[in-house]
């Protein structure tokens, strides 16, 4: 991993990215734009009927001319790789939950990218979020962590899969690490990693 | 008053004369470019921080190959 390191006794927990229909969703207006050309012979054709010495202009719109091939590959060839920039962001934002931490890794474009990791024994409150049809009925909201640290700080991720699930693990690895019977056992190799990461 | 003396305007000499094979040729040289350097800084990321990840170099194959075939079917009219 570039952006961090595994401490000796860490271990990843879960690796989340948002939501594939959040992801779709955001190809859609690709997809739309993608098929607004073609939908353009079909209009000029309702036109010229009403005028039809501008029928031939219009029938030079047609895939059979090279320019228009050429003004419609191009214009693809940019929805393509806006998309393709839309799939880049979408699978290099994740969130990494650890035995000790959470990285938050948050790519806004090319040569732009924040990462952030906080321990799980400064987590103070998590709160899960799903509004809206499709994010109840598929399963994806919001999480957001904040921070007990003197500057609280509020984590936030958006278009999840199963927020509540991840608030669970998250809950639960913070119970474990406060847990007194496991105190001797796991309080050293906890204080090693945090030792390790500060 | 003085924009009704203005001359009325033309292209310049250089677009009356030029053939769209040349037109062609810098259109899809810009595109070339333009692309090439999206391609270079994609991939980059990808493998910089897909944390060697199995879909890094198929998403960058994927992508070249959509793009050339696009790319293609853009020239596609103007071959000889």
């Amino acid at each position: 991993m570039e952006e961090f390191k595994l401490e000796p006794g860490e271990h990843v927990i879960r690796s989340v990215r948002k939501h594939w229909f959040v992801f779709f969703a955001q190809l859609l207006p690709f997809a739309l734009l993608a098929l607004l050309p073609l939908l353009i012979p079909g209009f000029l054709g309702g036109l010229a009927a009403s005028a039809p010495a501008a029928e031939a202009s219009f029938a030079a719109l047609s895939l059979a001319n090279e320019w228009a091939r050429l003004l419609l590959g191009a214009w693809w060839l940019f929805l393509w790789m806006f998309a393709f920039n839309t799939f880049t962001q979408y699978y290099l934002n994740r969130w990494v939950i650890t035995g000790t931490r959470i990285v938050y890794i948050y790519q806004y474009g090319f040569f732009s990218r924040e990462v952030s990791s906080f321990l799980l024994v400064r987590v103070q409150d998590v709160t899960t979020e799903t509004h809206g049809l499709f994010a109840t009925l598929l399963g994806y909201g919001n999480l957001v962590v904040q921070t007990a640290s003197e500057n609280s700080q509020h984590f936030r991720m958006t278009g999840i899969p199963h927020p509540s699930e991840l608030r669970d693990i998250i809950m639960k690895q913070v119970a474990d690490l406060h847990d007194d019977g496991k105190a001797n056992d796991s309080n050293q190799t906890v204080r090693d990693v945090i030792n390790g990461i500060l | 008053m003085q924009d009704a003396q203005a001359p009325a305007f033309q292209l310049g000499p250089a677009f009356q004369v030029m053939e769209p094979a040349k037109i062609v040729s810098v259109i899809a040289w810009v595109m070339f470019v333009f692309w090439a350097l999206y391609t270079l800084i994609a991939a980059y990321h990808w493998v910089r921080y897909g944390q060697n990840s199995s879909v890094a170099i198929p998403a960058i194959i994927t992508h070249i190959i959509v793009s050339l075939s696009l790319a293609l079917f853009a020239v596609s009219g103007f071959a000889p």
